[in-house]
């Protein structure tokens, strides 16, 4: 009998944000991503019969049920509950184990198995927040690394604004500035030709504009959440409530480009940009409608004051598998 | 320092009047029953020296204690009572894993922790110290994280996407890699 041969390209990237698990591996045809949303729900062990007429699969515990991933936020909505996340601004809590396993299952679930024994598996972790002092990253990072050890992996942290210049600025050499927009926090780097000359995050992403909208006009973040995810225009928002997440996306925007420059010119002198260099945004609460644009003309009435030389904004061209993407490749370049 | 006019504290062999001032070596002071309930009952004030010279079972006057006693460089227990509370909240979570853990998992490293323990009881009080750093690896991080007694197969969204991008990301990286 031949032997059919099973062609494996080994190296995974993994992705593990506050909204989102997604792991990339290379494919015979191109990539395959593998996504799970990073939420979780407890309900009480009454809800079975429910749950089982309804379909959903859940986990049971000594006392309690837990519906995992895209099925908790469903279910949540039924129950007219919150959903909960195993991050908090998109770091894991040293004090909160369930969430720590809960966010393993994840994991394990994208992950799957190794395709060859000890594969290299790049995991994202976003760098420590410039506006929260005393709250460092090290902790998150020894977690996930056991995590995606236990998966039977070899785990190496990457990190996440970095993994952007890698999956976006290959025609460039790999030099530019990659922002992460995610839900917990927003992650930037720069690079020159792979290396990192500047890397850092601020605590401010997607829930905090939800949150801070939500208050402004007396709404739930949850509620701002689903207009924002049914789909926005801000260059052109319809009644209140798109005005007031307008706001909070130009703030985040004129924040994240302040802090850029802030930062850059603490090593000024230490790290020079031969040319000038891209700027790439990319992550989920990038992906509102005529959020590139209002990021260009918030970046245009600040150029003039901005440090680095920018070549040219452009949005990831997979906004949220950018990261995962970017992982992919380090990790094959491992295996190389 | 006795704060009543008199203080027994029969398993240390003291009688002490009101302000007197004894010196007593940190493992019998730890031992004491009498001591420790004198305190809780705000009879007697302790204070932890390093160096000072140790005079068990004898009274002596306030001013030779304190001659005795280095004058400047403050103790500040703060290290030792942070590093405290990091144990505290590590065993906290070594119980709770260990109340989860199934009977087949496999049994948690304690070395790290024994070995933070030995070094915590046996270095004593701490001076003042520019910074205390905890090292990496004396962070509790539970075990078992992937699965315990926990299992689930989730519903998972899976793409497909024909990138070529990939390839040329690969070939321009060894070729900056190569470059450098």
């Amino acid at each position: 009998m031949a032997k059919q041969q099973v062609e494996v390209t080994p190296g995974v990237g993994c992705d593990i944000g506050t909204m989102n698990v997604v792991a990339a591996r290379k494919s015979s045809s191109g990539v395959e991503t593998r996504r799970v949303r990073d939420a979780f729900l407890e309900l009480p062990v009454e809800s079975k019969k429910m749950l089982k007429l309804a379909n959903v699969s859940y986990v049971e515990r000594a006392d309690e049920l837990l519906i995992l991933g895209d099925a908790a936020l469903d279910t949540a909505n039924i129950f007219g509950r919150e959903a909960r996340r195993p991050l908090s601004a998109g770091l894991v809590s040293s004090s909160d184990v369930d969430a720590m396993e809960i966010l393993g299952l994840l994991v394990k679930n994208v992950l799957g198995e190794p395709k060859v024994p000890n594969e290299h598996c790049y995991f994202s972790v976003p760098a420590a927040p410039v506006d929260k002092p005393g709250q460092d990253v090290i902790y998150h990072r020894g977690v996930l690394e056991k995590i995606v050890r236990e998966c039977g992996y070899t785990p190496t942290a990457g990190n996440e604004a970095m993994a952007i210049v890698y999956a976006e600025t290959a025609k460039e050499g790999f030099s530019g500035i990659g922002i992460s927009f995610g839900s917990g926090m927003t992650n930037i780097a720069l690079a020159v030709n792979t290396i990192e000359g500047l890397s850092f995050s601020v605590g401010r992403g997607g829930d905090w504009i939800d949150g801070g909208a939500a208050k402004s006009i007396g709404s739930t973040a949850s509620r701002i959440c689903a207009i924002k995810e049914k789909g926005i225009d801000l260059n052109a928002p319809a009644g209140r409530e798109q005005e007031a997440l307008t706001f909070y996306y130009k703030n985040l925007i004129e924040y994240s480009i302040d802090q850029i420059a802030l930062q850059f010119m603490s090593i000024q002198g230490k790290f020079t940009l031969p040319k000038p260099v891209p700027l790439v945004v990319s992550g989920g609460t990038s992906k509102a409608g005529g959020f590139l644009e209002l990021f260009k003309s918030v970046f245009d009435k600040k150029r003039k004051r901005f440090p680095i030389e920018v070549s040219e904004i452009r949005a990831a061209s997979d906004p949220l598998n950018a990261v995962a993407n970017g992982l992919l490749i380090q990790a094959m370049q491992e295996s190389e | 320092m006795a704060l009543t006019d008199l203080v027994v504290l029969p398993d240390l062999g003291l009688r002490l009047t009101r302000g007197t001032k004894v010196v007593v070596p940190m493992s019998v002071a730890l031992k004491s029953r009498d001591l420790s309930k004198a305190k809780v009952d705000g009879i007697v004030a302790t204070q932890t020296l390093r160096s000072a010279v140790i005079r068990a079972h004898e009274n002596v006057s306030s001013d030779t204690v304190t001659s005795q006693a280095p004058r400047h460089n403050p103790l500040d227990l703060s290290p030792i009572l942070d590093a405290l509370a990091v144990l505290t909240e590590e065993v906290r979570g070594l119980r709770r894993d260990l109340a989860r853990a199934p009977a087949t998992a496999p049994a948690l490293d304690l070395a790290p922790l024994v070995a933070r323990l030995q070094t915590v009881a046996s270095s004593g009080p701490v001076r003042v110290a520019p910074s205390v750093a905890l090292p990496d690896e004396a962070v509790f991080i539970p075990s078992n994280l992937t699965g315990g007694d926990l299992s689930a197969s989730l519903n998972v969204t899976s793409e497909s996407s024909d990138d070529p991008g990939l390839a040329d990301a690969m070939r321009a990286l060894r070729a900056a890699k190569k470059n450098r």
